[in-house]
């Protein structure tokens, strides 16, 4: 994995903005994932400016063509206009399944903690970890992040998430060397039966 | 030629040798990466200079070939350039991964033709000019470099 990871709340409020012209041409208002599949589907939207509010359009992420730190790219406006009726549906359905506040438990039965984020690799619109707020033991610093690697495939209930024990030493609590634990992290699991 | 030093330059018409105005901005196709026309005045009171028009760029004066180079901005396009909706110094610099990269700090063009060459940057390296995608009211988007991804800004 090498893509860029982001917390889905780091992609609230950013710019829609086209390749071909430079226009921003909405606001992302929702980060929209399925946890079941591990995916990132999409966003909906705001309109900027004056007229803020809600968009009727929505921008599925496979019309996305890149995510960064400041702005969501896409190649032109079209992405947001005609893009994006099924994922409505996606949206609709999603809606009652937000994975925040989710308690993780691993499979020895510890609990590590409350959902309060996904971390996404924008690169490929991965679900890799979640951001936890909980086990005091496991939190390093106070107050800092507790990031916890997800398998490639997992269980999730409607509110509980199921992790391996062994997922422990890969908790860390800054996005930087994220991305490496949950490489080392997926590496050591066993093959899934 | 660099931008940021050229402006402020007197624009003089070469048949008159008359002051027309100062030079204060540029219009730019961003597909062609070129400046199509420069600018005296803004908002409404903007008028232009084909670049077909300019007959010397040069350190002190931009020499244009006479009183009637001057022109209104000729479409919505022009207007954009013109009525401040696209800025050029200090305008936005967006990768098309979606890192900003600060903003417009000088933009280095060939006196001769208009092509741009590359655009500097506040932040990173320079930008070469073939990397351009698009300058629009948001931001001029560029091609990431390869290392941007994991490269902190």
């Amino acid at each position: 994995m090498s893509g860029l990871l982001l917390r889905a709340m780091d992609l609230n409020g950013l710019p829609v903005v086209t390749i071909d012209g430079g226009e921003a041409v909405a606001d992302v208002k929702d980060v929209v994932y399925s946890a079941e599949r591990g995916t990132l589907l999409g966003f909906t939207l705001n309109k900027r400016g004056f007229l803020k509010g809600p968009m009727k359009a929505v921008l599925a992420f496979s019309d996305v063509a890149a995510i960064g730190r400041d702005a969501v790219m896409v190649e032109t406006d079209a992405a947001v206009t005609q893009g994006g009726e099924a994922l409505a549906d996606v949206v609709e359905e999603s809606s009652g399944r937000n994975v925040r506040g989710d308690d993780v438990l691993t499979d020895a039965g510890k609990r590590l903690g409350a959902v309060v984020d996904v971390v996404l690799d924008v690169a490929n619109g991965e679900i890799v970890g979640y951001e936890l707020t909980g086990d005091k033991a496991l939190q390093a610093h106070a107050g800092r992040p507790m990031l916890v690697p997800l398998p490639a495939t997992r269980a999730v209930s409607g509110t509980t998430l199921i992790v391996p024990e062994s997922v422990e030493p890969f908790v860390r609590d800054d996005l930087s060397g994220f991305g490496a634990a949950v490489d080392e992290f997926r590496h050591e699991l066993p093959e899934e039966s | 030629m660099r931008l940021a030093s050229a402006l402020g330059e007197k624009i003089v018409s070469k048949s008159s040798a008359e002051t027309l105005g100062a030079f204060d901005g540029v219009v730019v196709d961003a597909t062609a990466r070129a400046i199509t026309a420069v600018r005296t005045g803004k908002g409404r009171k903007a008028r232009l200079v084909s670049w077909d028009a300019i007959s010397a760029f040069g350190p002190d004066a931009v020499v244009v070939t006479d009183d009637d180079s001057l022109r209104d901005p000729a479409d919505d396009d022009e207007e954009r350039w013109t009525d401040g909706t696209i800025d050029v110094i200090g305008a936005r610099v967006l990768s098309d991964r979606g890192n900003e990269h600060g903003t417009v700090a000088d933009i280095e063009f060939d006196g001769e033709s208009g092509a741009l060459i590359t655009i500097e940057t506040t932040v990173g390296a320079p930008v070469t000019a073939d990397r351009l995608r698009a300058a629009g009211s948001y931001a001029w988007v560029v091609v990431a470099a390869d290392d941007e991804a994991t490269a902190p800004l």
